[in-house]
């Protein structure tokens, strides 16, 4: 009921002058019939004059709005009715110079809809499995929201994402760890990191995290060593891994600097000087460790 | 403005623990010096030559007092042998404990006096490996040193020859030498 009041006001105002195809799109999307309202939206699209009319762009963004809800909405983060209204939408926009302003208002208030969507689907999906459609989502949720308000600040938002991006990255290389293709989510995972101290220097729990990536890296080469391992061999580990502790080094020392007193940096601390047999300064934490427990 | 559903998923995405864990061990981080040193101290069998009779029964290695390097040569004793012989560690408390072994370890911080380790021990092939600055000029065949952040390791052979241990030349290509 509340729909068609909807369409009925829609119908009302400056949105509804057409006629042929977009107007028996309407009509089929009014008496809820979807399906047929989609073949005549699609079928209007084969009119070189429709694609230059903001009101067919309106209604397809509509009726692909509607295919999303009723098929998509909270199932497929890859809905493709999703991505067609928003392109629609977005389409509408170009002509914003002579949209009518209750025209606009509807637009603005649909692709703010969608942002919320894609912001939901972007979490909902990032885990070790579905990483890659959050990245996709998250990347169509800051595109939508900017058409929105081009001012949007997504910052803190971002770097949340980032975050948690970061420890999803890192759970698929501990996995790997062992493997050639750890390595690529070693550093995917070191990227997002960085990115996020690019953005916001100060970030406690970014430059932690990276720091103890590097030494946790180093840790793991050294925990798996083979005993067999030739003195040459032995050696030639020993440089990367030291060259490791020194990169995980000026994050873990950022990270004391933010917060002096917290246990997980000292501990990290006391992990990077021992390995690398810098035992003064090991002791110098080990000491700060000792005062706060 | 946000709609409800996001600050939902705001919060779902802020909830989740985001702190990557240390590698720990069990008595908190894990100690890659005393792999290391233990991988070395293998890796020494390779290419010191023990007296006939040495060469039968066990392979002994003692350690001196408590180290984690004990663990890890545990570890070691588990799964590997030194040519046919198994390998047995055993720890002694004091110098006045030490018996036969093939590989003595004395940590750094040992409280025994060197003195006392060597006149227990003389009349045994024992390669004597330590962990203290200095060691290598007074008395034991293998030093642990760090240069550059690394564990390196230096060879007195003469502190060797003089337990009727023969040293390979390679060794003494890898060490640093201290006469």
């Amino acid at each position: 009921m509340q729909k068609l009041i909807i369409l009925l006001l829609l119908a009302t105002s400056s949105l509804f002058a057409q006629t042929g195809k977009v107007l028996e799109a309407y009509n089929s999307l009014a008496s809820n019939d979807l399906k047929n309202a989609k073949i005549l939206i699609d079928e209007a699209a084969k009119e070189p004059s429709n694609l230059k009319d903001y009101h067919f762009w309106y209604w397809k963004g509509f009726i692909y709005k509607d295919l999303y809800k009723e098929q998509d909405k909270g199932v497929n983060h890859q809905s493709v009715f999703r991505d067609e209204a928003v392109a629609a939408f977005t389409k509408v926009l170009d002509y914003k110079e002579k949209l009518p302003e209750d025209t606009l208002t509807s637009v603005l208030k649909l692709l703010s809809y969608f942002s919320s969507t894609y912001f939901n689907s972007a979490v909902i999906s990032l885990d070790t499995t579905k990483y890659e459609i959050a990245i996709e989502n998250y990347e169509k949720f800051q595109s939508t929201s900017k058409l929105v308000d081009p001012t949007v600040d997504l910052r803190d938002r971002d770097i949340k994402f980032k975050m948690k991006l970061a420890t999803v990255y890192v759970a698929l290389y501990e996995v790997r760890a062992n493997q050639s293709t750890g390595d690529i989510f070693f550093d995917k995972a070191k990227e997002e990191y960085s990115e996020i101290i690019r953005m916001d220097h100060d970030n406690l729990t970014a430059n932690y995290n990276l720091g103890i990536q590097f030494y946790n890296k180093a840790v793991n080469i050294i925990k798996n060593l083979d005993v067999g391992t030739s003195l040459e061999d032995l050696a030639e580990k020993e440089d990367i891994c030291v060259d490791l502790f020194l990169q995980a080094l000026p994050y873990v020392k950022t990270a004391y600097e933010l917060d002096p007193t917290r246990k997980e940096t000292l501990i990290g601390l006391t992990g990077i000087y021992w390995s690398l047999n810098d035992i003064e300064k090991f002791q110098f934490y080990q000491d700060k460790l000792k005062q706060i427990e | 403005m946000l709609n409800c559903g996001v600050r939902i998923m705001i919060r779902q995405l802020t909830a989740v623990l985001f702190v990557v864990l240390l590698t720990l061990g069990a008595d908190g981080n894990y100690d890659t010096n005393a792999k290391i040193k233990a991988v070395y101290i293998y890796n020494f069998t390779k290419y010191i030559e023990w007296p006939k009779d040495y060469r039968e029964t066990s392979f002994v290695i003692g350690v001196l007092g408590d180290t984690p390097l004990y663990e890890e040569l545990e570890k070691i004793s588990a799964t590997k042998k030194v040519f046919e012989q198994p390998i047995e560690i055993k720890k002694f408390t004091s110098a006045s404990d030490l018996n036969k072994c093939h590989i003595l370890y004395i940590p750094s911080g040992s409280k025994e006096p060197f003195s006392s380790v060597v006149t227990k021990i003389k009349s045994y092939s024992t390669l004597i490996v330590t962990d203290t600055p200095g060691m290598a000029a007074k008395g034991s065949a293998i030093n642990f040193v760090i240069m550059a952040n690394r564990q390196k390791f230096e060879l007195n052979e003469s502190n060797a020859v003089k337990y009727n241990l023969k040293v390979s030349n390679s060794l003494e290509a890898l060490a640093i030498l201290v006469n």
